[in-house]
């Protein structure tokens, strides 16, 4: 039986304690950030509505991965060769390279609402003052948000492509063959996904470096997404070459993210485009470039 | 991991200019800052905050070194040990008090074994262990000046530098923030540098002082032999202050009226005889008499 004089205690005041443990360097603080940048990104630890803008754009992509593979098992079900479209079957599903035009456009959405966050409100409320006067340099806290939204972007595009690789793998009667015929989409996806990633967190972290306000910068991304799209239709009114129109195409940041770099990595490229292959490939790194460019500098100047 | 010895100075400034186009905001300063609390004095545009900023690494000097615990400031490994309060507003205000202590410690190195204990410690020292779990933007003024100043405390760095503390505090506020101040100076062994406009927050609480004006560096000394008595004493009396005044020309006293006290020059035995004498005779009543002390606002005007 606890009596009254044993539950008193007294609480005492060891006073401050000087750390003398290991402090590690700054490999832990590029870890803490991109955590945390993939925490904020994805509304982690935060209220409601933070979660549900990320997971709503999020969740068509996965699940038009599973769509594909749920069709592709239901057809299988009903007897139909879902391998072969070859041979004039009335069955013709969609590969890996019609699922990334499908979902590049969602996955553009998603970088234009999660590249501001991780950036804008460290601007807005001033916390990079207090990030900058830690043992880490700005390419160090820079380099970690840029981390974050790339593996957030990378995870988004690669996702659906894993789920309808492996939901075939598991539709198919014959799994293993499948494998054994499919296995070089996934080098091709993935490695789409790098470049697409890289180029989609480049140009979401540069002009979300124009201004510390959230949505004004998702809009600016759109908008601009939304505009160079739309340029090359309103300049093929008059009537340029094929050669110039395939040009002015490369302008298109939706069309060239989805459509046509995806057409070099699953091989289809020489089909569907008369341009030399370089040009594309130089545009779309220079893009990338410029961007990382362009953020440096603007934030070296913030300083 | 990083081994940080401690060298002494903790900050010095060795020639340190810095132009701003052609706004020159320090103009070959040199000075050094040791353990305890140290003032960093001066008016607008004095080149406090340029000095602070290059310190912390944020901007380059045009020429001259900066050195933070002997190591050159542009190194980031030079901040392991120190710690920045802003004046301006730098919190999140959606993430709890701990959480953003624990990822700012993080941040600073600690591991994240230790990060979480270390951020409810530092909410404990500046008073803030029960609200720690609420967000910062439900936080008062003087609440959220606190959680500034712990998250410079936070990885439990050598040296603090404070910018304005206790701006934007009401008076309880600012008598709160300075008695923390001192408590970390005095009772955890963290140095500070305090840098203010405000004379008043520097004689409450700095051992020494830094002042700067124009770039330059006017002054650096410790508090007590700026402070220190003059050679004036001070009269102050209830009445017949003309009187008092005329009964010590007549007894060839130098004098000089400042305010509603009277200053006089060199006091020695005999003339304190003949301020006895010139009360007396005017009948003036006496309120205090006694040394004159400079106050530091006496350095901006010299």
């Amino acid at each position: 039986m606890t009596t009254d004089q044993q539950r008193t205690g007294t609480v005492f005041d060891i006073g401050y304690q000087s750390y003398e443990g290991t402090r590690e360097g700054r490999g832990l603080a590029w870890k803490t950030l991109v955590i945390d940048g993939v925490k904020n990104g994805m509304g982690i630890g935060r209220g409601g509505w933070a979660k549900f803008l990320p997971w709503l754009v999020l969740s068509p992509t996965i699940l038009t991965g599973l769509v594909f593979a749920a069709i592709a098992a239901f057809f299988e079900q009903l007897g139909f060769d879902v391998e072969d479209t070859e041979g004039g079957l009335p069955l013709d599903l969609p590969g890996h390279l019609e699922l990334t035009a499908v979902i590049s456009f969602m996955i553009l959405i998603f970088a234009a609402f999660i590249g501001p966050e991780l950036v804008c409100p460290d601007r807005r409320n001033r916390v990079i003052h207090l990030y900058l006067v830690r043992p880490i340099t700005l390419f160090d806290y820079l380099g970690a948000r840029w981390c974050a939204l790339f593996l957030l972007l990378f995870a988004a595009s690669t996702l659906p492509h894993i789920t309808y690789w492996v939901g075939l793998l598991f539709g198919v009667g014959d799994a293993l063959g499948h494998a054994q015929d499919n296995w070089l989409d996934i080098p091709r996806f993935i490695g789409y996904s790098l470049v697409f990633a890289t180029f989609t967190t480049a140009v979401s972290i540069a002009i979300s470096s124009i201004t510390d306000r959230r949505m004004i910068a998702t809009l600016i991304i759109i908008g601009i997404m939304m505009i160079a799209s739309i340029a090359p239709g309103i300049i093929s009114i008059f009537n340029p070459s094929d050669s110039v129109m395939e040009l002015l195409n490369l302008i298109g940041l939706i069309d060239l993210s989805s459509t046509i770099v995806p057409s070099i990595f699953f091989d289809t490229y020489s089909e569907n485009y008369d341009l030399n292959i370089a040009i594309p490939i130089a545009w779309m790194v220079f893009l990338t470039v410029g961007s990382i460019a362009a953020t440096w500098r603007f934030y070296q100047g913030q300083r | 991991m990083t081994a940080f010895a401690q060298p002494s100075p903790l900050l010095e400034a060795r020639d340190l200019t810095k132009l701003y186009g052609n706004v020159q905001a320090l103009d070959s300063a040199s000075f050094t800052v040791g353990e305890g609390i140290t003032g960093l004095l001066g008016p607008n545009g004095a080149g406090k905050s340029t000095a602070i900023r290059i310190f912390l690494g944020l901007t380059d000097a045009t020429s001259g070194s900066a050195l933070v615990m002997g190591a050159d400031a542009r190194n980031p490994e030079a901040r392991v040990r120190l710690g920045y309060m802003p004046e301006h507003d730098c919190l999140p205000p959606n993430q709890s008090a701990a959480n953003f202590l624990t990822h700012m410690a993080e941040v600073s190195g600690i591991p994240p074994s230790r990060s979480r204990a270390l951020a409810a410690d530092t909410l404990r020292h500046v008073g803030l262990f029960e609200e720690r779990y609420r967000p910062i933007g439900g936080y008062s003024t003087g609440m959220k000046q606190r959680v500034k100043l712990a998250q410079a405390l936070v990885h439990d760095p050598v040296l603090i530098l404070l910018d304005e503390p206790t701006a934007g505090l009401d008076p309880t506020g600012r008598t709160d923030m300075l008695n923390l101040i001192r408590r970390i100076a005095r009772e955890f062994g963290i140095s500070v540098v305090l840098s203010t406009h405000l004379m008043q927050d520097v004689e409450r609480t700095c051992d020494n002082i830094v002042l700067l004006d124009l770039g330059r560096v006017k002054e650096s000394a410790d508090v007590k032999t700026l402070t220190q008595e003059t050679e004036f004493i001070f009269v102050e009396v209830a009445n017949n202050r003309d009187q008092f005044m005329a009964e010590l020309a007549t007894r060839n006293i130098q004098h000089d009226l400042e305010s509603s006290a009277i200053s006089i020059p060199d006091v020695d035995g005999p003339k304190f005889d003949a301020i006895r004498d010139s009360l007396v005779a005017s009948e003036a009543r006496l309120v205090r008499m006694g040394p004159r002390q400079r106050a530091l606002i006496d350095l901006f005007r010299t």
